[in-house]
């Protein structure tokens, strides 16, 4: 019986993994485009933004860097400084933990919700079963007494019969 | 032929008993109506009745008062021990069968008759007089099954104790085919959009029912009721 | 008189006193043989997940209640034209298993009508068949409980009247639009293998368990007969 439990969690598991899994990989994907494209300007702590700062404050008078522009110039500093491309790359990797985490503890809650529905269901199969010996043991019972009393009452009858008969003689 | 004057005797002098003393024909109708009263005040909501639920109560209230009929009608047979007389009779069994089967036939076409209307008038939301003909067909095969089964055996249930207990025990599980063509045809008849088509196919199917049990019960009718 | 009735039933006795042990054990063996092929063997069936596991105690219960029905209408159909007292004890016995066979299916098809569409009841009509069929065949165990000894020919009545309305209901309940339906149609075609293996198994199982019943209940019919047929002796005797 729990085999079987088991072999529908292991089939049930994966394939709802999978699914979550290619949800959060597709999560994941834009929040990481637009950390590389965002850290240069807005977010970033100041240790990181500091050499890039120094670079693009060189030249002031550009008031409105295109996307594009900034896309150069970001790789330019990346291809530049390797410790600080690496370092953008471990960042990125931690997001990445946190994600991998947060999708984890979806699976979890996506085990528990079949668990529960499996035991839901063995619940049922459990009652269905117990009915199905209690009416047997039932009628069983029944027919038992039924049959003893019958047993005792033709054994009372026929001695008394033959009493009654031999009397008469 | 000489079966069928046979038949005919029987159901004369069933009628004539009958109304001598009238006294199945006005407990059952009032009864009936008794019924259509307590089915119309008991079960409307916010003053309104589902027209749906109009072939049900119809179908019950035939069910019930057609019951005190022809438990009361067997009995009558019995007390002075004149269903044996009748089985003894020359006239053959099948023939007092038959006379008292149209017999019962009438006296729940009565109730009917009577139910019916009263139901019309009262729930005016369910149309179930728009449709005189098939309704007055319906009625006339449900009575007849109803008839034919019910005589079998409350002429069987004679030589049994607690009859009057077992008597409807007995009768509806075998009659709920009956009841279930009857009440769907009904159904189909008396709704705000009546499916015609619908109605024939189940007063059909009630007719198939009421052929079928006719010649199972002249088969059996002898070795269930004699001695 | 009495002593040449009682020497077959005796003797019959002694037969089924190893058969009903054999079908019993055949039935034993096989109900422990289903339970592993149907929790362990078979796969969890697609949509009804775990809850597919009531389907083949439930429809082996069901087979073997319109077994037993057939049992009882034509045993009684021969007894009311035989007058052979030992076809109503067939008859007896048919009726009363099928009562427990039907109680086991109403109550199973419910707890699977609770955990497909949770819900208690629901007009299937397989389900609905089951219910009305079953009531025929308490109305014949309340005859025959109730009715005294000479109901016996009337319940013989109820129980082939009832058996010719099957048709009818079946047809019925299938034509009516009141019902829905759970779409179990051909279930049994569309079950894989080993599923098939596991329900027929329980089939045969139960077959086993419903004639070791069965013979159990028309002994004790047999032995309800003799009390009787004794009563009467002995009334003859003036000892009672």
């Amino acid at each position: 019986m729990f085999k079987a439990l088991l072999v529908f969690l292991f089939a049930v598991v994966p394939a709802s993994a999978a699914i979550a899994g290619n949800g959060s990989d597709a999560a994941a994907a834009p929040t990481a485009s637009a950390g590389s494209a965002a850290a240069p300007t807005a977010s970033g702590s100041a240790a990181e933004a500091v050499p890039v700062a120094q670079g693009e404050l060189a030249q002031p008078p550009q008031p409105a860097p295109s996307p594009a522009d900034l896309r150069a110039t970001c790789a330019a500093a990346l291809n530049a400084n390797p410790t600080f491309a690496n370092d953008l790359l471990r960042q990125l990797d931690e997001k990445k933990v946190v994600e991998l985490a947060k999708a984890q503890e979806a699976f979890a809650n996506v085990q528990v919700e079949a668990g529960a529905r499996v035991a839901k269901n063995q619940r049922h199969v459990i009652m269905a079963y117990a009915v199905m010996w209690v009416a047997a043991a039932v009628f069983v019972l029944f027919l038992w007494l039924r049959q003893r009393a019958l047993r005792s009452q033709i054994d009372v009858l026929r001695s008394d019969l033959a009493a009654a008969l031999k009397d008469n003689k | 032929m000489n079966t069928l004057r046979c038949a005919i005797t029987v159901l004369r002098k069933d009628l004539l008993v009958e109304l001598r003393s009238r006294e199945i024909i006005y407990t059952a109708i009032f009864f009936a109506a008794l019924l259509v009263v307590i089915f119309t005040v008991a079960l409307p909501r916010d003053g309104r009745v589902d027209d749906r639920m109009a072939p049900g109560m119809l179908w019950a209230t035939i069910a019930f008062a057609g019951t005190i009929g022809l438990g009361r009608a067997f009995d009558r047979e019995r007390e002075d021990d004149t269903m044996r007389a009748l089985l003894l009779s020359p006239a053959p069994r099948l023939a007092v069968f038959l006379g008292k089967a149209v017999a019962i036939t009438m006296l729940i076409l009565l109730v009917a008759a009577v139910a019916t209307p009263l139901f019309g008038l009262f729930l005016t939301s369910a149309r179930l007089l728009d449709h005189p003909l098939p309704l007055v067909v319906l009625l006339v095969l449900g009575a007849l099954g109803f008839g034919v089964v019910g005589s079998v055996f409350a002429a069987a249930l004679l030589r049994v104790r607690s009859r009057d207990v077992l008597l409807p025990i007995v009768l509806y599980p075998i009659l709920i085919p009956l009841f279930f063509a009857a009440t769907n045809a009904t159904l189909a008849l008396c709704v705000t959009d009546p499916n015609m088509a619908k109605a024939w196919y189940w007063i059909s199917l009630l007719a198939g029912y009421d052929g079928v049990f006719l010649v199972l019960s002249l088969w059996l009718f002898e070795s269930l009721v004699i001695e | 008189m009495n002593s040449q009735n009682n020497q077959p039933t005796g003797a019959r006795g002694s037969t089924a006193s190893w058969l009903v042990p054999l079908l019993t054990l055949l039935a034993a063996v096989g109900f422990a043989s289903c339970v592993w092929m149907v929790f362990v063997v078979t796969p969890v069936a697609d949509v009804l997940f775990f809850n597919q596991k009531i389907f083949y105690f439930h429809v082996a219960n069901a087979f073997m209640l319109f077994l037993s029905v057939f049992v009882c209408g034509f045993a009684s159909v021969v007894f009311l034209k035989k007058r052979d007292g030992k076809w109503d004890d067939i008859a007896i016995a048919g009726a009363e298993v099928a009562v427990m066979f039907g109680l086991v299916v109403l109550i199973t098809g419910s707890i699977w009508a609770k955990a497909a569409w949770d819900v208690w009841w629901k007009w299937e009509k397989r389900l609905t068949m089951s219910l009305l069929l079953w009531l025929v065949l308490v109305a014949y165990v309340i005859v025959r409980r109730f009715a005294g000894a000479s109901a016996d020919r009337l319940a013989a009545g109820l129980a082939v009247f009832g058996c010719v309305g099957i048709p009818f209901i079946y047809f019925m309940v299938e034509k009516s639009d009141n019902h829905p339906q759970a779409g179990k149609e051909g279930v049994v075609a569309t079950l894989a293998t080993d599923m098939k293996l596991a329900f027929w198994g329980s089939v045969l199982t139960f077959f086993f368990w419903f004639v070791a019943l069965l013979i159990s209940r028309i002994h004790s019919a047999r032995a309800e007969r003799e009390v009787r047929e004794l009563r009467e002796s002995a009334m003859d005797a003036g000892v009672l």
